[in-house]
């Protein structure tokens, strides 16, 4: 995995803690079981893992102001999968890869839509 | 129209949860909820936070089936029904602060800090504070 990519998912896992800090009154990684059903250390190998299937050309780029928006995507499109799931229903690992899948296809839509200076709103409602 | 194999697996993704409870019941516990936020209203418990939070992610994915529609039926799943989901996601996302400031959610041009005060405010809906009584003397 690319060291950038690394401090990243560091970064991505931040946000998700601050969020539910905001959203769910989280108090310290024990309440990341009530809220998604998975340990600190979890949540963070599965946001590693969402990471590392994003193009490495992103994080080669110098685009800080895309990035950050990135990052505030994949927090959020995180809490919004993992909220629904269990760490321990069988159908998971299938659910996430298909949900890894979409959604780094849809992230790069939305780097090669700006770069193709073609305003996009991937996820967002227009 | 052929749907194509990407096609049918982000329908399925989508609309993987419709398999443990039905669309009506997602919009009713998504309707109810949003109706005690307009209201300022917190939830009675975390659990019941949580309930919601789950729910209107469940709507959410549903309304981005929005699309297909026109070229399949989804089993446990209505036009009416995406279509509901779609508006109630909407109105919800477009009723933050965040609509107040900028036309969209993590708008690229915006400032890191601005960026991340986004994300904050949005979920911020999610746990609204009681308002605080104050003394009077």
């Amino acid at each position: 995995m690319l060291p950038a990519k690394r401090s990243f998912s560091s970064d991505v896992c931040c946000a998700v803690r601050d969020t539910c800090r905001l959203a769910f009154n989280l108090q310290n990684d024990n309440d990341l079981i009530r809220i998604f059903g998975m340990t600190g250390a979890q949540l963070e190998e599965i946001v590693e893992k969402i990471i590392d299937a994003l193009p490495d050309a992103i994080f080669q780029k110098n685009y800080p102001p895309e990035l950050e928006e990135i990052k505030c995507i994949c927090a959020r499109e995180f809490i919004f999968f993992q909220v629904q799931e269990r760490l321990d229903d069988p159908r998971y690992q299938q659910d996430l890869n298909a949900f890894i899948h979409l959604f780094t296809r849809d992230i790069e839509k939305r780097v090669n839509g700006r770069v193709a200076s073609v305003p996009t709103t991937i996820r967002e409602e227009k | 129209m052929t749907m194509t194999n990407e096609q049918r697996f982000e329908i399925d993704f989508l609309s993987r949860k419709l398999k443990h409870e039905s669309a009506e019941a997602v919009l009713q516990t998504v309707k109810s909820g949003c109706e005690q936020l307009k209201n300022g209203q917190p939830f009675a418990s975390e659990k019941a936070q949580l309930d919601f939070m789950r729910h209107y992610a469940m709507a959410r994915d549903l309304a981005r089936l929005e699309p297909y529609l026109a070229q399949v039926e989804i089993k446990g799943l209505s036009s009416e029904q995406v279509r509901e989901c779609k508006l109630m996601v909407s109105e919800f996302e477009k009723t933050s602060l965040v609509r107040k400031v900028s036309p969209g959610l993590f708008q690229a041009y915006q400032a890191p800090h601005e960026t991340v005060m986004q994300l904050a405010a949005f979920f911020e809906k999610f746990n609204p504070k009681p308002p605080v009584n104050k003394p009077t003397y």
